[in-house]
């Protein structure tokens, strides 16, 4: 752990407003973007992120420092977001509103408006691809290709050793692909 | 920003169990160009061979390129922002919870909490203590002897409460008519 992440822990274990507030300031865009993306349309991200901040704030004392203080709340995120996921695959709903933000690409001033609208097409084909993709293969592609985590990272977050990372990520990119339409896994 | 894919960091080792080029396949060549495409550290004669093979296989190309489409878009999903006034609400929140921060006026209110318990406790326990007495007195008792006077001592007594002076009573009763009249009965 860095020294200042030290600092800030031992704040919070102290029970420093401040540090509480940094604390939250510091990753709410992280980890409201994770669980949404974990969690996939029409989860209300907010709430699982203010959740994973209480469980976080809950469970600080027994935080032993062994990862870096991001890390262990980027995994509460990603378990948070996962239970989500499935509790609505017991109880199915239809989802009223995209909380992926499919709808804002920002487009490419140099690319020809055709083309930006096949581009688009293809990125909403993939992510709907991705919605479909089953767990755990789905968690494990999104931390690694949205999120932008190493292996290691990934192995960390899910528990789970690096061989694993390598065959879940592999076999996600040919099942996203069969669900695409271009190829069998 | 940098991009993350080019950036990870390749660990030592040997790779994965890998084939030579004698027993390269198309899944196996396409595991390796996962591997590959992330910057995974592949042994050289079984990165050569996964090229060599991707190089003559067609498929193995295309799907090359499908993950790639697939990852440049994937990347490129805008990331959220919390709304405003998300940091409040979660700390908020975290108070209804019974978690996170302890202002000190909480602090303070804390220990008065746990002095008030302290003495509540202590009430209760000397609560405890006299009504167990009441209901249990002591069977304590005086040997034999005192129990056989044990009318001439109460006798003694100016009221109930008053301490036994058995010198002091049998002094006074030398010069007490009745008891001379008595002295048979106490010897």
């Amino acid at each position: 752990m860095r020294d200042d992440e030290a600092a800030l822990l031992a704040r919070l274990r102290a029970g420093d407003e401040d540090a509480f507030r940094e604390f939250v300031d510091a990753y709410r865009d992280r980890i409201v973007t994770v669980v949404a993306r974990v969690a996939g349309a029409g989860a209300d991200a907010e709430d699982l992120a203010q959740d994973t901040f209480i469980k976080a704030f809950g469970a600080i004392d027994r935080f032993r420092g062994n990862s870096a203080l991001f890390t262990w709340l980027y995994r509460i995120a990603v378990n948070t977001a996962r239970d989500h996921v499935e509790s609505r695959r017991r109880r199915p709903t239809v989802p009223l509103h995209d909380e992926h933000g499919h709808a804002h690409d920002p487009p490419d001033s140099a690319e020809a408006p055709a083309d930006t609208l096949l581009r688009r097409e293809r990125a909403e084909a993939v992510r709907a691809a991705l919605e479909l993709l089953p767990e755990p293969f789905r968690t494990t592609l999104i931390l690694r290709e949205m999120e932008g985590n190493s292996y290691e990272q990934v192995a960390e977050i899910l528990g789970i050793s690096i061989g694993t990372v390598e065959s879940r990520i592999f076999r996600a990119r040919c099942k996203l692909r069969a669900l695409l339409g271009n190829e069998e896994p | 920003m940098t991009d993350p894919h080019t950036t990870q960091p390749v660990p030592e080792g040997p790779g994965p169990d890998g084939p030579g080029a004698a027993g390269m396949d198309e899944a196996r060549c396409l595991f390796v160009l996962s591997l590959l495409m992330d910057g995974r550290a592949v042994e050289p004669e079984v990165e050569a061979a996964a090229r060599a093979f991707a190089a003559s296989h067609a498929a193995c190309a295309a799907a090359l390129a499908d993950w790639e489409a697939a990852r440049e878009a994937l990347a490129a999903t805008p990331a959220r922002r919390a709304s405003p006034g998300f940091t409040t609400r979660v700390l908020s929140a975290a108070a209804e919870a019974g978690v996170g921060p302890r202002r000190a006026g909480a602090a303070a209110g804390d220990t008065l909490r746990f002095a008030r318990r302290l003495a509540l406790a202590a009430g209760l326990a000397l609560a405890v203590t006299i009504g167990w007495d009441l209901l249990h007195p002591s069977t304590l008792r005086a040997d034999s002897a005192v129990q056989r006077h044990r009318h001439a001592v109460d006798h003694f007594r100016s009221n109930p409460y008053a301490a036994d002076d058995i010198d002091a009573g049998l002094r006074g009763r030398l010069h007490d008519e009745e008891f001379g009249a008595r002295g048979g009965e106490t010897r």
